[in-house]
Order: structure tokens, then C-alpha cells, then sequence
């Protein structure tokens, strides 16, 4: 457990108090997260868990609250701060010699760990879906070390021109290759396809195939 | 069959009352599989229609709506223990740690829940009420 606690539920929370219309609950985790909430403590987390859920829990609160009248005001910007806080923390992950982020990090240090299992290899589905919080963070800041940190995984995997788009559940962040010849459409391997599903709804929307 | 004797070849059959019947029967399958093929086509196709047919729009699902309140006081009730127990801890509770015994747990679970919205009990639902009043 971290030291101050990082309010896993009050963060992930956000959007649906917003949407739910639950100003009370709301403001009690608003004030929580401006006053006591610091990513300045010696823990380590786990990258893709710590992107999708605190990071895109902070983004996801910033952009309803300049959506929904109730929630906030177009000018309040607590979330995105907090979000970019954690955000150039969560980049010591990438700090690696192939791109792709490590398993883990130590947002307090800011420092980027190898998983303890797998020789170090990092889950391919954790280590591809980290684009949308990313992006969507240098969409709002101007700020593009995001969006190419992010990018650089993808342009990693996809460099080695697996057959038939499948790859392996484990990539490797000193080398960047594959490790074991497991393939697998679950757990460890999910993610990525997902990824490439919006990708591709995202392209034909664009062009409005 | 003797030794020596050749193998009678067959020949074709000639008979017209057969041939007939084998027409008849071919003709009978082609018109049948005019009729067959495109109909279920079209029950493919059209599958996906009636399955569609069943989704309305959620502001006109009267199922949603009237599970909605429901869906809210779950969470509020979820929201409302996580704040008693483990405000801003890393996990939600740690129960290793929690000096009450379950039930007690338990108990207080829905003392909270009722104290907090004990002035919408008209809105609370049957089933949630059946629930908090379902005391060990």
C-alpha cells in the first residue's frame, strides 16, 4: 500500500459521479484529490494499469467537467494538471532502450522497473494500449513527448512485420523483440487487437469509408 | 462366377418409365432449391434486422429507466462504505487489517447505506429495500 494512498475508486470514480449527477460525492473527491492527493511517494505501480485507470480516470473527469454544466467549470483544470503530474512520471517507464515501456514504475523516483517474471519481458497488450491516454494528453497540453512515446511502442511491434498481424504476449524492453512464441486473442494479448479495431474505426471514420 | 467366364458390362438403362422418374426428380430439386436458396438468404440477412429490432435508444427503454434509480443507489451505497472504510487508500479495503468481524462489517455496511438515504426512501426500490431489510 502506498504511503499516502493514490484513491484508486475516487479517481476511476470521477466520470461516473459527474454523469450520475452526484455533486456532494463529487466535490468531497475533488477536494481530496487537489488537497491531499500527491504522486510524490516511493510506490511502485503498474504502467498500463496506472494509464488506463488513474490517468484516463483524471482525463475523463477533465473532459466531462468541460462538458457537463454541473460538473465544473470550462476553466478548471485540477484534473488535467494531476493528470499531466502523473503523466511525466508514468514517461520513466519509456525510458527503455527499445521504446517499449517497462511493466512497471516508481512514479515517486520516477523510474521505470522490469517486470520480475518473463525475464523482464513486458505484457504486449499492456505495452500497446497505453495510446489513448497518452495522445488524447498532448491532444489537451501541446506537450508531443506523449503522443510519440506512445507512438514508438506501436512503431516497435509493427516493425517486425508479424505474419498475419498475430504477435507473440511478450515484448521485450532492451531488445524490443518478441519473447516466447506464445500467441494469444486473451489475457496479455487482448488489448493490442483492440487497439487496432479503433485504429481502424478511427481511419475509416476520417475517411469516411 | 466360372473361371474363365468375363464380367457382364453394364449397360446404360434404358428403361423410359426410370428415366422419366430421374427427370421428374431432378426437376422437382432445381425447383425446390429456387425456393429454398433465396428464402434463406433473405432470413440470414434480415437476422441481424430483427435482432437490431429489439435495441431501441436507451431514453426509450423503458427497462433502463426503470432500473436506473436502482443502478444509482447501488452505487451510492458501494461509494458511501469505500468512503467510510478506505477513503483514498490504494485498495478498497484492507481487510486483513479491519479489527471488526464481517458481520459487524456487514451491519455497518447498511447502517450507512440507510442513514445516508434514509430521506429518499420513497425513491429506494423494492429490491434494495428487501435488501437492507434483510438483516442477519
Amino acid at each position: 500500500m502506498s504511503p499516502s494512498g493514490l484513491g484508486w475508486m475516487i479517481v476511476d470514480s470521477l466520470d461516473t459521479l459527474m454523469i450520475m449527477n452526484l455533486t456532494s460525492e463529487l466535490s468531497n473527491s475533488r477536494q481530496w484529490l487537489i488537497e491531499e492527493l500527491t504522486y510524490d511517494q516511493d510506490q511502485k505501480v503498474n504502467t498500463f494499469e496506472t494509464t488506463i485507470r488513474m490517468l484516463g480516470g483524471l482525463l475523463s473527469a477533465h473532459y466531462l467537467s468541460t462538458q457537463l454544466p454541473h460538473a465544473s467549470s470550462r476553466w478548471d483544470y485540477a484534473y488535467l494538471a494531476k493528470a499531466t503530474d502523473l503523466a511525466d512520471r508514468l514517461l520513466s517507464a519509456y525510458e527503455t532502450k527499445s521504446g517499449i515501456p517497462f511493466a512497471s514504475v516508481n512514479i515517486g523516483k520516477r523510474k521505470g522497473l522490469p517486470s520480475h517474471s518473463y525475464g523482464g519481458a513486458s505484457s504486449t497488450a499492456e505495452a500497446t494500449s497505453l495510446q489513448l491516454e497518452m495522445k488524447y494528453l498532448t491532444h489537451l497540453t501541446g506537450n508531443e513527448v506523449y503522443w510519440r512515446k506512445a507512438e514508438h511502442v506501436m512503431k516497435v511491434v509493427d516493425d517486425h512485420r508479424m505474419s498475419d498481424g498475430l504477435l507473440p504476449i511478450f515484448v521485450h524492453p532492451d531488445t524490443g523483440n518478441f519473447r516466447y512464441l506464445e500467441i494469444r486473442l486473451g489475457s496479455r494479448g487482448d488489448s493490442y487487437y483492440g487497439m487496432c479495431c479503433l485504429y481502424a474505426s478511427y481511419i475509416r471514420m476520417r475517411l469516411k469509408i | 462366377m466360372p473361371k474363365g467366364s468375363t464380367r457382364p458390362q453394364k449397360l446404360p438403362c434404358t428403361n423410359p418409365a426410370l428415366t422419366s422418374r430421374s427427370r421428374n426428380w431432378a426437376w422437382k430439386s432445381l425447383l425446390v432449391s429456387l425456393v429454398v436458396l433465396p428464402m434463406g438468404w433473405y432470413l440470414q440477412e434480415s437476422s441481424l434486422d430483427f435482432a437490431l429490432d429489439h435495441f431501441r435508444p436507451i431514453n426509450e427503454d423503458s427497462y433502463w429507466a426503470g432500473h436506473r434509480e436502482e443502478v444509482k443507489h447501488t452505487f451510492i451505497a458501494s461509494w458511501s462504505a469505500y468512503s467510510k472504510y478506505a477513503w483514498g487508500m490504494s485498495s478498497p479495503v484492507d481487510f486483513v487489517n479491519v479489527q471488526q468481524p464481517m458481520s459487524t462489517l456487514s451491519l455497518s455496511f447498511r447502517e450507512i447505506f440507510a442513514s445516508n438515504h434514509g430521506h429518499r426512501e420513497g425513491q429506494i426500490s423494492p429490491s434494495v429495500k428487501d435488501w437492507l431489510a434483510d438483516e442477519p
